[in-house]
């Protein structure tokens, strides 16, 4: 068969694009993971030195620790409610077949299609009026709003490659109900469910854009500061405090994928 | 047939779903060491029964018992059945041998006890040798046995099969339909058993429940099923044949519409005629009984016989049969054959 | 589990189960959502105790030409945005889905970091990137294409590619889920009937993948249109965004039943812009291009 001139170069172009896109996607991270090393005080890439002080710096900052504090707790309990919550309402939606259920899952999911300045401006309006403007448990409540469709969409994926089969048999094995999803349906949707935990985790810690308007006093997030302090002037400082974030999500994203097995987590 | 004898019981059970009937009316009793087969085609109900017994569907009417307890609202981990399923349902996530050793968890079965029963089971079905496999690493041969031995360890009162057959090639499938006779019969295990085959039944059933859309067509012996067809579905589905519609006159003797003749010890009246292929010979071989010419409109090879088409004025038969080499008669030929009247089964008309 | 239990059972099972995420939405998305649209109807410049209805906020927002320039500048960005991360992502995704599921993972990791690493964090990787000292001007100066660092940054341009690169990864996984339904006996079979590699792509890969296009394309449209970080930051000063105006509006002028307005212009452009796509661009892509 003779290869044609168009495929090649459609070829060509194709692993151009990929090779382009990868660069493009990878390259800010890298860049702030590089420059966060520097020995001077400003800016620069390539670094013209390799040193920590910058991270000794932020270790030292009280204010970005407090924040790191903060986001980890934050994105810890968000990722907890928002699966208990998100596994219950999946689980159901999976159990029982009924007209509406599309659209039960589509709700689910829109918190997803709902921008977040307008999504922030209504749960700040809202908190002011029932009380909760300005506590832990609103920016906590927004989190899980927001963490809740990868939870939902996740889990959903999982539970449809799930052979109902498996309970059915375990139960003709004298397992009452309770010993089947212990045994058999949470072990087996296990990759699933660590997937969405790290879907819900890292989209929480990482937020920014309804953090801001949901952060207040001593409970300001991380990204949030590093928002505050970019826009006011930037320095090694939060390159490193950047790179602690970088590290965190590599590091989540990571730990999932071995956790999890043999089976893919994502 | 004693009542002790019973182990499975279905009272008139019925499902319905949304106002169609998935199963409308089975009324079944299965005996001690039985191997009982639901047969019907695709959709006729054969899972749904099967299912109701297991627990996992709620019948919408009448009642099923194992051993003489009712265990209609029971659920599934109550009742003592064992089942495989057609994609056999193996935990991927643990071994063959914790697969078998799953149920005897279940009931609180102590340890070494549970090694022994494991050991035992594994070496019935020719799998010791795999027990720290996980299922991916397993043949679907093998696949199979461990569903098998699975659902035995726990030596249920009966034994569910829902056509474990299905997902393995052609070659296999008879060796594997052997071993699970011989095994099953070894234990003296109760067994319901679906399929959609009827070679398949025929081969392992004691008894074959014949289901068409929801109902039971007849009950009987795989010979009864096949040599006396209870109805015009029981006749085509199981084997094949040609079937005859035409009067019974006094003296027994059949007149189809298009005139054949043909002798019965039936009641007068309207009757349909079932006659199978194999019954149908040449006529110089059965030279005592009545010869008709008959036109060839099509025949196949089948190795071991050719089936012909065969038209009789205007009746249609099916002829098996052997002819040398190079008589096989052609597309068009006129052949004298006779009738086995051995072979003609009167199926009562349906109302 | 079993469905040998009572129905009523049953279903009072299914409301335990999904009252609790109904509840949430209910009271954290829809009620918040509704208070807001109350809000853009009050008469004055605070939501907290106001009463009365008025139109004042919309008409403030059409009366002058700068909004509705801004509403178009945003729109804009956000076409761009959406064409370009599919252009871009189409190839990749793709690609990731014709690739064996071992070296799939592995890509899929590439994907996922910045798809959830922190926007903040990846704007000011592009920050350093495209500033004074950053590599971008470093390698300008060494190819000698200028003498002094540029202004890479605080332009349209700048904007544009920073959007396109945060949101690129919900059209790489968009894409890839898509055509992992898609069974690669279908682009054989059109191969082994003469077909070009694009126009395969265009009659077979395209049309059954247009699903996961429109879905990516939705959600990257919604999420440049509101987008207020990127604009500020790479942007600067005096580029301006809806989503941009509204956060002043909350957090800076405190005018909430303006910005609560300006929210709903927002969402009421972004679906009338995506109902028009779909319908122009999107089912007749579904249909399949016409290419010679
Ligand atoms: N959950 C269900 N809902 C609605 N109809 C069903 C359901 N399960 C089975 N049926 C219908 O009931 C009939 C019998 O199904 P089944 O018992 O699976 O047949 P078989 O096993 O003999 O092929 C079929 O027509 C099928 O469509
Ligand atoms: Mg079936």
């Amino acid at each position: 068969m003779s290869v044609d001139l168009h495929d090649r170069l459609l070829s060509v172009i194709g692993a151009l694009v990929r090779w382009l896109v990868y660069a493009m996607l990878l390259l800010p991270a890298i860049i702030v993971v590089a420059t966060s090393l520097t020995p001077g005080t400003t800016l620069t890439f390539p670094p013209p030195g390799i040193s920590l002080r910058w991270y000794i710096a932020a270790w030292e900052s009280s204010l970005f620790m407090n924040a790191l504090g903060l986001s980890l707790k934050l994105a810890a309990l968000a990722t907890v409610c928002s699966l208990v919550i998100g596994l219950a309402a999946t689980f159901a939606l999976d159990r029982h077949a009924f007209r509406g259920r599309d659209l039960i899952q589509s709700f689910l999911l829109s918190p997803l299609l709902i921008p977040t300045v307008v999504l922030g401006l209504g749960l700040i309006q809202f908190f002011v009026w029932i009380g909760l403007n300005q506590t832990f448990a609103g920016l906590l409540l927004g989190h899980i709003v927001i963490t809740l469709p990868y939870v939902v969409r996740t889990l959903t994926a999982s539970m449809v490659l799930f052979d109902r089969n498996l309970e059915q048999a375990a139960m003709s094995l004298r397992a009452t109900p309770t010993t089947v999803i212990r045994t058999i349906t949470i072990p087996l949707l296990l990759p699933g469910i660590i997937s969405a935990m790290v879907f819900a985790f890292v989209t929480s810690f990482g937020n920014v854009t309804l953090s801001i308007f949901l952060s207040y006093e001593d409970k300001i997030t991380l990204p949030v500061h590093v928002l505050t302090y970019v826009e006011q002037n930037y320095d090694p400082l939060v390159a490193a405090v950047s790179s602690i974030v970088i590290f965190v999500t590599v590091l989540t994203i990571f730990l999932a994928d071995r956790l999890s097995g043999s089976k893919p987590v994502i | 047939m004693q009542a002790q004898n019973v182990v499975v019981s279905f009272k008139n059970i019925q499902k319905t779903y949304g106002g169609v009937k998935a199963v409308a009316a089975i009324s079944l009793d299965i005996r001690k060491g039985e191997l009982v087969c639901l047969l019907g085609p695709s959709g006729c109900g054969k899972t749904t029964t099967l299912r109701m017994l297991a627990g996992f569907i709620d019948p919408t009417g009448g009642d099923i018992s194992i051993e003489g307890q009712d265990v209609t609202k029971l659920p599934a981990y109550r009742r003592d059945i064992g089942i495989v399923f057609q994609n056999y349902a193996l935990f991927p996530h643990m071994t063959v041998a914790k697969n078998v050793e799953y149920g005897l968890v279940n009931i609180g079965m102590r340890k070494a006890e549970r090694r022994e029963r494991i050991q035992d089971i594994l070496r019935r079905v020719e799998l010791q040798h795999l027990s720290d496999r996980y299922p991916r690493a397993l043949s679907g041969g093998q696949q199979q046995r461990v569903a098998l031995a699975r659902a035995l360890a726990l030596q249920p009162k009966v034994l569910l099969l829902d056509e474990p057959f299905s997902n393995l090639d052609a070659q296999l499938r008879v060796r594997l339909r052997e071993d699970l006779h011989g095994l099953i019969k070894s234990l003296n295990m109760t067994t319901l058993f679906v399929t959609h085959d009827q070679e398949e039944a025929l081969t392992l059933a004691d008894r074959i429940v014949v289901m068409n859309q929801g109902l039971v067509e007849q009950i009987g012996s795989p010979e009864e099923v096949y040599d006396a067809p209870a109805s015009r579905f029981v006749a085509q589905f199981i084997g094949t044949c040609a079937l005859l519609e035409g009067n019974i006159d006094g003296s027994g003797l059949f007149t189809s519409n298009g005139g054949l003749r043909l002798p019965t010890k039936a009641n007068p009246g309207p009757a349909t005629v079932v006659v199978r292929p194999e019954f149908v010979r040449r006529a110089d071989e059965l030279a005592t009984l009545q010869a008709h010419h008959a036109r060839v409109e099509a025949s196949d090879y089948h190795g071991h016989v050719s089936r012909l088409q065969l038209s009789i004025g205007y009746d249609q038969l099916l002829m098996d049969a052997r002819f040398p080499v190079g008589m096989k008669p052609q597309r068009g030929d006129t052949i004298k054959i006779a009738i086995d009247p051995g072979g003609v089964r009167v199926v009562p008309n349906q109302v | 589990m079993s469905q040998t239990a009572d129905p009523r059972y049953d279903r009072i099972n299914f409301i335990i189960l999904i009252a609790p995420a109904m509840l949430l939405l209910v009271v954290f998305l829809v009620l918040p959502m509704a208070s807001v649209f109350r809000a853009s109807f009050y008469p004055g410049t605070t939501a907290i105790g106001s009463s009365g209805f008025s139109l004042n906020q919309y008409y403030k927002f059409f009366a002058d030409s700068f909004y509705l320039s801004v509403l178009m500048e945003t729109v804009v960005y956000a076409i761009i945005t959406s064409v370009g991360c599919l252009l871009l992502g189409f190839p990749v995704g793709y690609s990731l889905a014709r690739l064996p599921p071992a070296k799939r993972r592995v890509r899929m990791i590439l994907i996922i970091v910045p798809l959830t690493l922190s926007l903040v964090v990846v704007v000011f990787g592009w920050l350093v990137l495209l500033g004074r000292q950053g590599l971008a001007n470093n390698i300008l100066i060494g190819l000698g294409l200028t003498n002094t660092p540029k202004q890479l940054l605080f332009n349209r341009s700048a904007v544009l590619v920073v959007l396109v690169q945060q949101f690129l990864p919900f059209m790489i996984l968009s894409v890839m889920n898509v055509v992992l339904q898609i069974d690669p006996v279908l682009e054989q079979a059109s191969t082994s009937l003469r077909a070009r590699r694009l126009k395969t792509f265009a009659k077979i890969v395209i049309p059954l993948a247009a699903p996961g296009i429109i879905s990516g394309f939705t959600l990257i449209f919604v999420m440049t249109a509101s987008a207020f970080v990127t604009p500020r930051l790479i942007g600067g000063p005096r580029t301006h965004m809806i989503g941009g105006l509204v956060y002043d509006e909350v957090l800076i002028t405190f005018n909430w039943p303006f910005g609560a307005a300006m929210s709903f212009i927002l969402l009421a452009v972004g679906l009338g812009i995506l109902a028009t796509v779909s319908a122009l661009i999107v089912r007749p892509l579904a249909r399949g291009l016409h290419v010679r």
